[in-house]
């Protein structure tokens, strides 16, 4: 039984700057996608323990994550690698877990959007660049707003990631 | 002089001693030119760099201002060793950009077979994309303001693609805490009931050091090259 996308994928703040114990999403469009991991993300194991919650809401915990290759073609993978955001063909290894509801998935999405501020701010917009400064709370509840108004896992992934 | 038996000191004539003393004084004279020519001229220099030379970032105004020092003219040694640091600062920060990853870039679209779906999605999109990559990676700290110095992101900067203005080079942070969203917002207009910054203003607050450098650089190179070039012609 393999994924079905889009999918959002949970995982705790990772790297040089994270925050001990703060939960992310990242979001997968496809399996192609999700396939593809870049050298930051392995370097510091970004993937290790994420739950992933696909489009008809089951779920599964990535329990490995195996580099197979690197993401043709050579020159782009070259200069991303000087960038640290060389891409890799990656193998997960994937453990079940129980499916989860639509609300469940609404109510970890916005805690997570509610506690990571800054991933989601629209800092021209609070500053007033088009129009009335807005308020940066009111800003995030919109967007838990939207969260919650969706009726599918892909009607969420459209109003955060296709806008 | 002679002494004499009965003590007396008496005079010998000598016709050659006026010679010899004039031969001495030209020997020690020639010695004298001799090891001044070893030595270089009084206030000689490392000489000043050609043209093109002088352009090297680094090593061209380093060079010039190592020049002027040794000449005397401090004004141009003081000038020209600025435009040296000023380079140093220019490379420390590029360097400093491409360790953070320096451009951002997507990819998951390097996938060959990149589905409908993922083409749907807005994969530069500033505050779902490139603003979490921008904080993992340290260019912003928790709760700090990136501000479009550049490129805004409205206005005539809506027309220009998210791949081009949502990336490091154009994104200048504020000062932390509230000061840092005050300056951000007086960039573009009144906020909370402060006048909009004068254009001197926002070129201080709102344009980058490393931006600043540069335009230093672009001007004062060429003028350092011209002012080296019409001292030597005089």
């Amino acid at each position: 039984m393999s994924p079905t996308f889009p999918a959002i994928g949970f995982r705790q703040d990772v790297g040089r700057y994270a925050t001990p114990g703060l939960e992310k999403f990242v979001e997968f469009s496809s399996s192609e996608d999700f396939a593809i991991c870049n050298g930051w993300e392995l370097k510091y194991g970004a993937r290790n323990g994420m739950v992933l919650v696909d489009s008809e809401l089951r779920s599964w915990r990535v329990v490995s994550v195996t580099r197979l290759g690197i993401v043709p073609p050579l020159w782009s993978f070259l200069l991303r690698f000087l960038l640290q955001q060389a891409p890799y063909w990656v193998d997960q290894e994937l453990e079940p877990l129980e499916p989860i509801t639509l609300d469940q998935l609404k109510d970890r999405m916005a805690a997570s959007v509610l506690s990571n501020p800054d991933d989601w701010r629209d800092d021209e917009a609070i500053a007033g660049e088009d129009g009335p400064p807005q308020d940066e709370q009111e800003m995030l509840d919109a967007r838990v707003a939207g969260i919650r108004a969706a009726d599918s896992v892909e009607a969420i992934w459209e109003f955060l990631y296709c806008r | 002089m002679a002494r004499m038996p009965q003590g007396q000191p008496r005079p010998v004539p000598d016709p050659d001693g006026d010679r010899y003393d004039e031969m001495l004084r030209q020997e020690r004279l020639r010695r004298a030119r001799a090891e001044a020519d070893e030595a270089g001229p009084p206030g000689a220099s490392v000489g000043h760099p050609e043209l093109l030379e002088s352009l090297i970032p680094v090593w061209g105004s380093g060079r010039e201002a190592v020049a002027d020092f040794q000449e005397g003219d401090y004004a141009g040694a003081a000038l020209n060793g600025a435009l040296a640091a000023s380079d140093l600062f220019l490379a420390g920060a590029i360097v400093k950009g491409v360790a953070k990853g320096g451009v951002y870039t997507v990819g998951k679209m390097a996938a060959k077979k990149a589905t409908k779906k993922a083409t749907k999605t807005t994969p530069y999109n500033w505050d779902a994309k490139v603003r979490p990559w921008m904080g993992a990676q340290g260019y912003l700290a928790k709760g700090q303001a990136g501000h479009h110095w550049a490129i805004p992101q409205n206005g005539w900067g809506k027309g220009v693609p998210e791949r081009i203005k949502n990336q490091p080079w154009n994104i200048k942070p504020m000062p932390e805490g509230p000061a840092g969203a005050e300056m951000h917002g007086r960039m573009t207009g009144r906020y909370k009931g402060k006048p909009k910054f004068n254009a001197l203003e926002r070129y201080i607050y709102g344009t980058p050091a490393w931006s600043k450098t540069a335009t230093g650089a672009a001007v004062g190179h060429p003028a350092a090259a011209a002012k080296a070039e019409s001292e030597k012609r005089r």
